[in-house]
């Protein structure tokens, strides 16, 4: 299998914080791939310099062979983004918001009108076209995010904490709608988060605390006797702190 | 090019379904077109005149009149104390207090001079200014009068010819005849208004989408910066345009003002004053963060630009650092430029050497908003 996003030694500095202290790993084709951490571990600054939204400081990050800071346009045009935030126009109506992301991604006539009713149904927002973005309640905002990351036919979806602030059953219904995505179209699915709930539905994670990458492995050979997830992550994190004082 | 005119049509979309947004740019022209056109003029009239007559005569009361009927002054009662006068200045009863001393108009009989004494408030410099001059004009012409009866009565008395040297004063205005200051106000307003909602619409309807995080979509997006710049002006571009031409139907309609220049000329002037107004507006909004640093940012410049570039105090006047400062402003050509047209007539054959200062202030502006502009986020 081939690694369709390959970041190696990735360093940011915000001022004189060093946010990322050279991460490294790569996500295969296909696969769904979990950035886990607390807050303020940098998965949002890894993410956001992988889509090319932020500037990355030192290190490379590669998407489908594009480097994203040298050919930016190629690598773009390879991905799907969802920011953390809701991050569309809250006071343009469902159906503008798409049809502003399609004229961007210049999907055109005939295709747009079939790609807005597939994604209209995966979504469930068909009626609701005409109501503004900002009036939604936070899980349809959210998948009208994904509906408009998705507008561009993308071979990677970067997703933000895609799941922040949304109810437990809108949780489950775009989880759903992810892995639809991820199993019939083979769309390669990056994703951060930090509910441990959903890491188990990642293939594989990576542990990512105060700016390192302590771990990157297979979630079942993580979970090893009997041990839940959160536990294993909390002794990482305990290990890194000891290390540290010592 | 698709690309751009999506954006452009979704920013028309946004913008016209804020109804803050359709407040500033359709009710705050019409607002200063009616205050610059009705309520703030520079036209001095009903200066408040008390009187304080100790002579009580025919003459004293004869020139009183002639100020009041000549409209620049009220009768404001009399006074007839130093105490009664000042507070008669006080209280805003009196901007200007006539003295006439006893024997005022025996004085004048005798045919000796007379005295007569002008006390004025003061506070407001221009206004005593104005009050001195025109009550100067009204004495000048009585003692005219009083010259020529004499003259005259010599005349009749000695049979011999008597010639009096005069000088008369024949004023005459040839660009505003009325000296209406509505005619200087209004053009000045294109400035004004174009400057504010330019500069604030723009850098606003940049860092909202930096508040709302939209802004990285439009980064994910294949969309250039340049892309993003012009889409991002050209709304606010039209919409300049938009309040321009409804200033000059307000101000020909409702206050008669006549646009002696050519229209043509007038909105090329206008496009290119744009320039400097939208790369300011870019420019401020790559120094905010939030749509109120954006507001502050834009009224910080806005307001002491109007104040320096000669909207309502001429220039030559101020200190020469400032007058200096003042080449960096655009509006201080554009005032020139517009009241070159609507007041004068001129045309580029006067005026290329403001509409010269103008592009190239503005291309330099917009193009180091542009640069500075950089699709990322920090």
């Amino acid at each position: 299998m081939s690694q369709i996003i390959e970041i190696n030694s990735l360093i940011k500095y915000f001022g004189p914080v060093q946010a990322l202290k050279g991460v490294t790993f790569s996500v295969e084709e296909g696969e769904i791939f979990g950035l886990v951490g607390p807050d303020g571990a940098g998965k949002t600054t890894t993410v956001r310099m992988l889509a090319g939204v932020m500037d990355i400081d030192s290190g490379t990050a590669m998407l489908g062979g594009f480097d994203v800071k040298q050919q930016s346009e190629q690598s773009k045009a390879l991905i799907g983004y969802m920011p953390q935030r809701f991050s569309l126009y809250g006071d343009l109506t469902v159906e503008e918001n798409l049809d502003f992301f399609a004229d961007l991604y210049d999907v055109r006539a005939q295709e747009r009108v079939e790609m807005k009713r597939e994604l209209y149904s995966f979504s469930r927002l068909e009626k609701f076209r005409k109501r503004p973005a900002g009036k939604l309640s936070g899980g349809m905002q959210k998948k009208l995010a994904l509906a408009c990351a998705l507008i561009n036919v993308p071979k990677v979806l970067i997703l933000d904490e895609p799941t922040i602030g949304v109810d437990p059953l809108s949780r489950q219904e775009l989880w759903e709608m992810l892995l639809k995505l991820n199993k019939e179209k083979g769309v390669t699915i990056l994703v951060t988060t930090s509910y441990m709930d959903e890491v188990e539905r990642c293939g594989r994670v990576g542990l990512l605390f105060e700016g390192t990458l302590l771990k990157v492995a297979k979630l079942e050979s993580i979970l090893t006797g009997g041990k839940r997830f959160e536990e294993i992550f909390i002794s990482e994190m305990e290990k890194q702190k000891n290390m540290k004082r010592l | 090019m698709r690309r751009i005119i999506e954006l452009v049509r979704k920013e028309f979309i946004q913008t016209l379904r804020d109804k803050r947004m359709i407040g500033l740019i359709f009710v705050a022209p019409l607002l200063q077109l009616i205050m610059l056109g009705y309520a703030v003029t520079t036209d001095v009239k009903h200066i408040a005149l008390c009187v304080w007559d100790n002579d009580r005569s025919r003459e004293s009361r004869e020139l009183v009149s002639k100020a009041v009927v000549s409209g620049y002054f009220d009768d404001s009662g009399t006074v007839g104390s130093d105490e009664e006068m000042e507070r008669a200045f006080k209280s805003g009863r009196s901007d200007l207090v006539i003295y006439f001393p006893p024997e005022y108009s025996k004085r004048i009989k005798r045919g000796e001079k007379a005295k007569v004494e002008l006390i004025a408030d003061g506070s407001d410099s221009n206004l005593t200014n104005i009050a001195f001059g025109y009550m100067g004009q009204i004495i000048n012409l009585e003692n005219n009068k009083l010259q020529i009866e004499n003259v005259a009565r010599l005349k009749a008395a000695k049979g011999a010819e008597i010639k009096v040297p005069l000088i008369e004063l024949k004023p005459r205005v040839l660009y505003n005849p009325e000296m209406k200051s509505a005619n200087y106000m209004i053009p000045g307003e294109i400035g004004l208004i174009l400057t504010l909602i330019t500069i604030l619409l723009t850098s606003m309807s940049i860092t909202k989408e930096k508040e709302s995080g939209t802004i990285e979509q439009l980064i994910v997006s294949p969309l250039r910066s340049s892309e993003v710049i012009i889409g991002k002006t050209i709304p606010f571009a039209v919409i300049g345009m938009l309040i321009v031409l409804f200033i000059i139907t307000g101000g020909i309609f409702v206050f008669n003002i006549t646009l002696k220049g050519n229209i043509f000329t007038l909105f090329f002037a206008s496009f290119l004053f744009l320039l400097n107004t939208l790369g300011i507006g870019l420019f401020i909004s790559t120094i905010s963060k939030t749509q109120q640093q954006a507001m502050l940012s834009s009224i910080i410049f806005i307001l002491p630009s109007i104040m320096i570039s000669g909207f309502a105090f001429p220039v030559s006047n101020m200190p020469i650092e400032i007058q200096w400062l003042s080449y960096l402003l655009p509006l201080r050509y554009f005032f020139i430029i517009i009241r070159g047209i609507f007041l004068k007539g001129a045309g580029f054959a006067i005026l290329w050497p403001e509409m010269l200062a103008l592009f190239l202030l503005g291309t330099t502006v917009f193009i180091l908003a542009a640069l500075r502009f950089r699709k990322k986020l920090s």
